[in-house]
């Protein structure tokens, strides 16, 4: 068939007008989709490779004053496998060694695993739950498994990454450290949450290659700012000694709770405290911060507020005589006892307070104030012991003073309230009252925080200042002479459990009934004081709730402060001075030119027998010889005669004893 | 000519670009891995640190701490006062 050009040129005709036709529609949607629905195309395409990605802040640490990390933003693994991904005959070979390792590692055995394993396979389990809130190195060990070893595609192994706040010491002070999460915000943690946190900033990203996302600007839109640095008083040294000092107690005692503090006279500095309840199964962990929020009837610790307004009022001496008669003392129908039950006979102001007579003390004070109660009270009041200390730790106490002409104030009220019941204090609230005494009057708040700074910044901390609550809480002749008493309690008074002649301490025992209104009523032993006599430098308290065999504050309570500070007498150097060219020991020198003599003398064997061990190994070792020891002590045989000859090298046997 | 190159240099620099922020991620993850490594090294050596954690370790041995203060004696010239 022959081709007509006419039919050439109308086909080609026709061809061209589809073209055109389609080239005009092309046209058309080119202007309808830029003019029209360009601008959701625009901010389609922007959303897909823009995104406003947030930069979170750094949470800053909690440390102890020496540095030592309390609490720390970390994070903490979870580890899943998936069976589906990884090559079928791999998997069989490593299934019996993985479960071996894994139940090695982790517990269980290992059948346990190899059962859960074969039935992930049969389920195509593509998520099988490992292990989880593994550290690091944990993380690390699961990893080097076989299989796992292999990585994510081969091995299966996925890792799920979490954030988690850490106490990296555990024990220490947890409570007062606290957290800042679901469970609420009890502690450091809590109250200083907004500076740990720091602000979130934000920054504009345009989507790259690989998943990753690239900032578009140079700056962030909004800067993050990363949470500050807490810097804590707490020793973490002085924290490990009161917590297991306290613990001791607590288990001895099998107590259902208690607390200790220990706080730096001048400066309010809280060192350590430690706030240990027990648990169902009976042993005891930081369970609630009962130093700061436990309100309780102090018993006789709150003598000495009552002693001390009665000395400023001058209304007694120390020297005033008070007859304790037998033991027990009826006032509107109800007895006030002795814990002796016979009394103490006729015995001056400050020897009722070292004995710790309830007859003594709430006879000086009724007699005195019967007709002014509001006088006692009101000086009560001067001393702040009705105010709450205002520490930034969150649920602080509130302390209970009763005030004459109130509800709460009957006939028998102040007589009670000398001796500490139907007043109410926290044991941090008795502290700060304690450590005024021993810091010349002058009451300070407790501190709990040094210092908030910037993370790897030293520049533009807030360094927290000493507070003063009350410059004078009384006169300086009022404190000495409370001072002795309390010196006088542990001397030959009721602490003299806890006396020892080389360091003075001083302070008063509490013994107090709690509940007494019930059938269920319990013992609060308590102790609060300071250290040393003379020169005050640390004040403590130690509160023990419901202690069985044995409540007095002298046996429960007091040796947790003695054991305190014994480790701080122990641990502070003392400085003899010696005059240069002042002394010369002979004898000394001769003995240690012979021995250093004997050292150069590497050929034959000297006597070492009676040396002591550390004398004998350091000589016979400078002489180029080995030493093989048995025992501890001094030397009692060597294996090689004095005299004989030796080489360097030879090993030595020496018998210690 | 020199458009060209610009543009080339353009191409260049934004491929620089995206491999830094790929390493600076890579250089992230490897961070956090050793930090938590730090972290979880030294909770460990803080608890060894502790006096109790010693005193029981050395207790076999026949050691417990000093019961008296240390001693330091300072040699003091006596032509300075």
């Amino acid at each position: 068939m022959s081709i007509q050009p006419e039919n050439i040129i109308k086909r080609a005709g026709i061809l061209t007008g589809v073209l055109l036709l389609f080239l005009a529609i092309i046209a058309v949607r080119i202007v309808v989709i830029q003019v029209k629905d360009g601008k959701k195309y625009q901010d389609m395409s922007v959303s897909i490779t823009e995104k406003i990605d947030t930069i979170y802040a750094n949470k800053g640490n909690v440390y102890a004053a020496d540095g030592s990390l309390l609490a720390t933003s970390m994070f903490r693994y979870e580890v899943r496998m998936d069976v589906v991904t990884v090559d079928a005959e791999i998997l069989r070979d490593s299934v019996v060694p993985l479960s071996k390792k894994l139940a090695r590692f982790l517990g269980e055995t290992p059948e346990y695993y190899q059962k859960r394993i074969h039935q992930a396979i049969s389920e195509k389990n593509r998520y099988l739950f490992i292990a989880k809130n593994l550290n690091y190195p944990e993380y690390q060990t699961i990893k080097s498994f076989p299989i796992f070893n292999l990585g994510a595609n081969k091995g299966g192994f996925i890792t799920i990454q979490n954030t988690v706040r850490e106490h990296p010491l555990g024990k220490v002070a947890q409570r007062t450290i606290g957290y800042d999460d679901y469970r609420g915000m009890p502690g450091i943690e809590g109250a200083f949450a907004a500076e740990l946190r720091g602000k979130n900033g934000l920054r504009l990203k345009q989507k790259i290659a690989k998943g990753q996302w690239k900032p578009i600007n140079d700056a962030n839109e909004i800067e993050p700012q990363d949470g500050k640095d807490i810097i804590t008083t707490i020793d973490v040294n002085m924290q490990d000694i009161a917590h297991n000092a306290l613990l001791e107690q607590l288990v001895k005692h099998q107590a259902e709770h208690g607390t200790a503090v220990l706080m730096e006279v001048k400066t309010g500095e809280i060192k350590a405290i430690v706030n240990l309840g027990r648990a169902a199964d009976g042993s005891y962990y930081e369970s609630r911060n009962y130093a700061v929020y436990e309100s309780h009837e102090p018993g006789s610790t709150f003598k000495i507020a009552s002693m001390l307004v009665a000395l400023e009022d001058k209304v007694i001496d120390t020297s005033t005589v008070v007859d304790t008669e037998g033991g027990a003392w009826e006032l509107y129908g109800k007895h006030i006892t002795d814990s002796n039950h016979k009394g103490y006979g006729k015995i001056s102001a400050a020897r009722s307070l070292e004995v710790s007579s309830n007859v003594g003390i709430s006879k000086l004070i009724y007699d005195n104030y019967k007709d002014n109660p509001k006088k006692f009270v009101d000086g009560l009041k001067r001393l702040g012991l009705d105010q709450k200390l205002g520490v930034p730790i969150k649920g602080e106490g509130a302390p209970i003073i009763p005030t004459p002409g109130t509800k709460s104030w009957n006939g028998t009220s102040l007589a009670w309230m000398s001796f500490g019941y139907g007043v109410q204090l926290t044991p941090l609230q008795t502290l700060t009252f304690y450590n005024a005494i021993a810091n010349d009057g002058i009451m300070v708040r407790p501190k709990f925080v040094k210092e908030v700074s910037y993370q790897n910044n030293k520049k533009g901390a807030i360094v927290y200042p000493t507070e003063i609550i009350n410059p004078k809480i009384a006169s300086q002749e009022t404190l000495s002479k409370l001072k002795a008493i309390m010196m006088n309690t542990v001397k030959r008074g009721t602490a003299a459990i806890i006396y020892t002649p080389n360091y003075s301490l001083a302070g008063k025992t509490g013994t107090c009934q709690a509940n007494y209104w019930t059938n269920d009523m319990y013992y609060i032993s308590s102790f609060a004081g300071f250290f040393p006599y003379e020169n005050p430098r640390y004040s403590c308290i130690v509160v023990v709730h419901r202690p069985i065999d044995g409540y007095y504050g002298s046996t429960v309570a007091a040796p947790v402060f003695q054991k305190i500070a014994h480790k701080i007498y122990a641990a502070t150097p003392t400085v003899n001075k010696v005059k240069k060219g002042s002394y010369t020991y002979k004898a000394l020198d001769k003995n240690y030119e012979a021995y250093t003599f004997q050292q150069t003398k590497t050929a034959i064997m000297p006597n070492v027998s009676g040396m002591p061990g550390m004398d004998a190994i350091s000589l016979l070792e400078n002489m180029g010889l080995r030493v093989q020891i048995q025992g501890t002590g001094s030397v009692v045989s060597q294996s090689v005669l004095a005299g004989s000859s030796i080489q360097k090298g030879n090993t030595i046997y020496l018998t210690l004893y | 000519m020199f458009v060209i190159v610009l543009l080339i240099l353009m191409i260049r620099s934004a491929h620089i670009t995206d491999e830094k922020v790929i390493k600076i991620s890579q250089l992230k993850k490897q961070e956090n891995e050793l930090r938590a490594e730090y972290i979880a090294l030294r909770s460990k050596s803080m608890i060894l640190k502790l006096e109790t954690t010693v005193v029981e370790k050395v207790k076999e041995m026949g050691l417990h701490p000093a019961d008296k203060p240390p001693q330091i004696i300072r040699e003091v010239d006596p032509n300075t006062p």
